[in-house]
């Protein structure tokens, strides 16, 4: 993933809450739903304030301890796995991003938390109720049969 | 048959309203005129206005258990009820293509700010909702193919626009209580809402719902009765044998769902409503014992939250906000379900005396 993207949340079709140590995050054009661990949460937190990755992987090193290089790689990968869900999706950079620039304070070592993969638990139990009725058959007026009369089974 | 439709040359909410208001009138005229009910859901009122009597009976012994009145000085909501079968009136040609149906039933180009529109292909059934006047239609081709569902939980897709609109959240969950307070019991189909809910009616708790309910979730939350629908499966009518007698006794066959009226049975067991203490998500365990555990809120949310909005046209980011309102509010819990049914009410009362 390119450092340079400026990333925010996909569009209005994502909703989200924050619960601290939990972030639920819903899709509401697939039918998915997800959960993030503490370290998604942080990442899901200033992504959906629009952020650029250079910028928000400084801010995860000043905040986490551990190996810089795997700190980066698992922040893309995970940034990616966002993106892939339309979670989240580049746009241009403001001129004066939001959270843009090193404006936070440095840390030191010690107040450093140690830095824990995120993780994204996908949820896709609830797809199917978003899936489009097909339409077998209409009558002269237009007005689609209903599933039984057609001969598709009742819905449940 | 008949390839895909394509629109008519108009494309206009209003119009398209208002022709289906034109026909109710016929239809009205043609069926020897309108039955008119009329109740008190969540504090507000709900007028059902039928051309006929045809879909009088598969509607109204959902709502049979309300207030027969509409409540003095509260918004009301006026819904015209018909179809062409019976009345011999047939609306017109759908002013949009095959292509226009989107997710959950929602007609592409027809939600507005001023109208919600929704074409259930799975029961063959038009809700459309005027937003401003407080006025829906309900049209489907023959009554006597009223879906088993649209029986149980009737007029769902309206009342979700209407009482969103009002500050309240129909919710996909079951409710059980006594007038001090109740529990909200979530989860998607088969999670033993309904189980849990019905284990309840032989005991000291009441019943507000046992699939859908209505959320009124400021200030404080409080559950509503909407329906008095209770929901068996095969497993259940083993359960509850009196509820399956009732079932059989009504004629129903057992391929389908079985939906009983519970004010025919125990009216005394059904309450309006109560303020909402928990949050609880029933897990089947196929243990003898019930256990409740506590659970966080984000818990809570994932079971409340996807269930009721992917299921419900017009449910987003409004809905998803009241229930975040309310897992904030009341403590979350895994309602671990034991075998011994006695116990699961006993459970549940335990908590609600101790809170």
């Amino acid at each position: 993933m390119n450092s340079d993207l400026f990333l925010n949340i996909g569009g209005p079709h994502v909703i989200h809450e924050d619960f601290g140590d939990e972030v639920v995050v819903v899709h509401l054009e697939t039918g998915r739903y997800y959960s993030f661990n503490q370290t998604g949460s942080e990442i899901w937190n200033r992504v959906s304030h629009g952020i650029l990755v250079k910028d928000l992987i400084d801010w995860m090193m000043n905040n986490f301890a551990g190996d810089a290089g795997r700190l980066e790689a698992e922040v893309k990968t995970f940034l990616e796995q966002l993106q892939e869900e339309t979670l989240v999706a580049p746009f241009p950079a403001p001129v004066q991003p939001a959270a843009s620039g090193k404006s936070f304070e440095e840390k030191t070592a010690s107040e450093k938390a140690e830095f824990q993969t995120p993780q994204m638990e996908k949820f896709t139990d609830m797809q199917d109720l978003l899936l489009l009725d097909p339409i077998h058959e209409v009558d002269e007026a237009g007005w689609p049969h209903p599933m039984e009369e057609a001969g598709g089974g009742k819905k449940e | 048959m008949n390839s895909a439709s394509e629109p008519r040359p108009i494309a206009d909410s209003a119009v398209f309203f208002d022709e289906l208001g034109e026909c109710f009138q016929k239809a009205c005229a043609m069926a020897g005129g309108c039955v008119v009910r009329r109740f008190t859901v969540g504090g507000l009122g709900l007028e059902l206005q039928f051309a006929g009597r045809a879909l009088v009976e598969g509607i109204v012994p959902a709502f049979g258990h309300l207030p027969a009145i509409l409540p003095p000085d509260q918004p009301r909501l006026a819904v015209r009820i018909l179809d062409s079968m019976s009345t011999g009136v047939n609306i017109p040609s759908p002013p949009w293509s095959s292509d226009d149906y989107r997710e959950r039933g929602e007609v592409r180009g027809f939600n507005d700010q001023n109208f919600r529109t929704a074409f259930s292909i799975g029961s063959g059934v038009l809700n459309m909702f005027h937003l401003r006047r407080a006025e829906a239609v309900l049209w489907l081709r023959d009554a006597s193919r009223l879906a088993y569902w649209e029986s149980g939980a009737p007029l769902l897709t309206i009342l979700n626009w209407w009482f969103g609109q009002k500050g309240r959240q129909l919710v996909h969950a079951a409710a059980v209580g006594n007038e001090d307070g109740g529990v909200l019991l979530a989860g998607k189909g088969g999670s033993g809402k309904s189980t849990t809910a019905l284990s309840c009616l032989d005991s000291k708790l009441s019943y507000v719902a046992d699939d859908y309910c209505l959320l009124e979730p400021d200030p404080m939350p409080r559950v509503h009765s909407l329906y008095n629908t209770g929901k068996l499966n095969r497993d259940n009518l083993e359960q509850f044998p009196q509820l399956g007698e009732l079932f059989f006794a009504a004629g129903c066959r057992l391929e389908e769902k079985a939906l009983v009226f519970l004010k025919d049975f125990c009216p005394e067991k059904l309450s309006g409503g109560f303020p909402l203490k928990a949050v609880m998500l029933p897990r089947v365990t196929g243990t003898p014992r019930t256990s409740l555990v506590s659970i966080s809120a984000a818990a809570g949310l994932k079971a409340l939250a996807p269930s009721t909005i992917f299921q419900l046209s017009g449910a987003g980011a409004d809905a998803f906000a009241k229930l975040t309102r309310l897992v904030r509010r009341v403590p979350c819990y895994q309602l671990n379900l034991g075998t011994e049914l006695d116990e699961i009410p006993l459970t549940i009362s335990r908590f609600l005396g101790g809170t």
